[in-house]
């Protein structure tokens, strides 16, 4: 597998465009559930989606096989987010579906008829949105990726240290804004 | 709870992400075990992780990555399509003047190409010297034969020089070769892509006028086949020979007419393509309308950009009639 990648990454630098496309579709899932994590948005999601890989398209050449082809892309979707949230801070755009029927968030949720899960998965959405995005960017590179803290250092361009406080204020933040969800 | 350290908490946090190694995994359970103030705080954040993982959980369906890897797939032909611009198109500009009325409407250019074709105005040039034609026929009797309309099925042969060699019958055989340059040639590859019932022989002939120098002549052939073509792969390969002229009001004129009525996006995209290469203020009505109406998406797009591009344009028309 690895050595199949490396091979498309080769073709893909040489101007392979099929390869590229190889590579996208190994990689893309991991990507796009990443980006709705970051973005808890589908039409940002699959923005996100599209311009991560115009990116890698572009600068495929510039990967120089140092990290794995996985967390170059996870380093680009999350650069690429913050720059998205940085426009998007600048100009007000068309929020989410603030009824909730957004079509991606029903996929991932248990069926409407538990109010009560419904009101746990809220309160969960909104205690996570609240987190500063770095935080929460570790928090969701460890927790909903499962990457090692050596991995999330590389891909969010900090030290292992850093890495480890985002995770710690992130789950303080969590565990105090969840209290009343706790069955402990 | 606020016993425990901020350094007690950090480690528990890393163990409930099992993001310890081994020995520090031992070492903080051994703790663990002797602080039940720090055992209840892990359970709290075991529970908060399990709350979290449950409730930001997503797994995209095969339908929605599918959707966005085509739409990856034409994002990126557009790209390259952008990179690889005509070779040449800045170097043939000047060199042809418009032989049309700049005014002619696009039917008439249409028109006039096969109106021009069947009363032999082609046929005016005299004959290069070099072709060859075989079996005692003369190039002015091939020429003839064209403005009658009378060849029939032409062969395309294989040649083992680089000429292009065509076996025309008749009511006599005739077998003719020689190089792109030859008048004949070009006049039976002209005759072959506006009249040949077979598709096959209108792609090889128009994929054969690649070869020929960019004419006056080969300009109204390539913008009459890209109008009145019903292949998609001839109007496709036509509308590329066609992005190497400079871009006349002829010329404009067909891609507009394609961009806004041709039922095949590439071949919409290609016209679009030689608009950008060339705009002007007078594009901008149908680009409008095109951004707004087109069925695909990335036309849609790109008319967009080219309105963008080249709003300074607009703007000048706009400062012009302001009373």
């Amino acid at each position: 597998m690895k050595n199949d990648i490396r091979q498309l990454i080769h073709l893909a630098q040489a101007g392979d465009s099929e390869a590229f496309h190889q590579l996208v579709a190994m990689h893309d899932e991991k990507i796009m559930t990443l980006a709705y994590q970051l973005t808890q948005n589908k039409y940002d999601a699959e923005d996100l989606y599209q311009e991560v890989f115009i990116k890698a398209y572009k600068h495929i050449g510039k990967f120089r096989f140092q990290s794995a082809f996985y967390t170059w892309l996870y380093r680009i979707t999350v650069n690429t987010f913050y720059n998205m949230k940085r426009k998007q801070n600048k100009m007000p755009i068309q929020e989410a579906l603030e009824d909730g029927s957004d079509p991606l968030m029903q996929l991932s949720e248990e069926p409407h008829d538990d109010s009560a899960k419904s009101e746990i998965i809220q309160a969960v959405k909104s205690a996570a949105d609240s987190l500063p995005d770095k935080q929460r960017t570790a928090f969701l590179l460890k927790h909903m990726q499962q990457l090692k803290i050596r991995e999330i250092s590389g891909i969010m361009g900090i030290g292992e240290g850093t890495v480890k406080k985002y995770l710690f204020r992130a789950m303080e933040k969590l565990r105090t804004e969840l209290k009343d969800y706790q069955y402990v | 709870m606020s016993n425990i350290q901020n350094n007690l908490k950090e480690q528990a946090t890393l163990y409930v992400m099992d993001a310890m190694t081994t020995e520090e995994k031992d070492a903080f359970e051994s703790n663990m075990e002797s602080n039940s103030e720090l055992k209840r705080y892990v359970a709290k954040l075991s529970n908060t992780l399990s709350l979290t993982e449950k409730s930001l959980s997503f797994k995209p369906d095969e339908a929605l990555l599918q959707g966005q890897r085509n739409l990856l797939r034409a994002r990126v032909r557009q790209m390259d399509s952008v990179k690889s611009p005509a070779p040449f198109l800045e170097k043939i500009q000047d060199i042809f003047s418009a032989t049309l009325s700049p005014r002619q409407p696009v039917w008439a250019v249409a028109t006039y190409v096969v109106v021009a074709f069947v009363m032999g105005r082609f046929l005016s040039v005299n004959p290069v010297q070099d072709i060859q034609p075989n079996n005692g026929f003369s190039s002015a009797a091939i020429m003839g034969l064209i403005q009658e309309g009378s060849l029939s099925d032409v062969q395309f042969e294989k040649s083992e020089d680089n000429n292009i060699r065509l076996a025309v019958e008749t009511k006599k055989n005739v077998d003719v070769s020689g190089g792109s340059n030859d008048e004949t040639i070009q006049q039976i590859l002209y005759y072959l892509l506006l009249n040949d019932t077979n598709p096959g022989k209108r792609l090889k002939a128009v994929n054969l006028l690649e070869n020929v120098p960019t004419h006056d002549n080969k300009k109204l052939v390539l913008v009459s086949s890209v109008l009145t073509e019903t292949n998609v792969g001839v109007r496709l390969k036509a509308l590329a020979l066609l992005s190497e002229f400079e871009t006349d009001k002829t010329i404009r004129d067909a891609s507009l007419k394609i961009l806004l009525e041709d039922e095949n996006e590439a071949v919409r995209m290609g016209a679009l393509s030689i608009l950008a290469n060339s705009p002007s203020a007078d594009i901008v009505p149908a680009l409008r309308v095109v951004s707004l109406m087109d069925e695909n998406e990335f036309i849609r797009e790109r008319a967009s950009q080219v309105m963008d591009e080249i709003s300074y344009l607009s703007e000048d028309i706009a400062i012009e009639v302001r009373p």
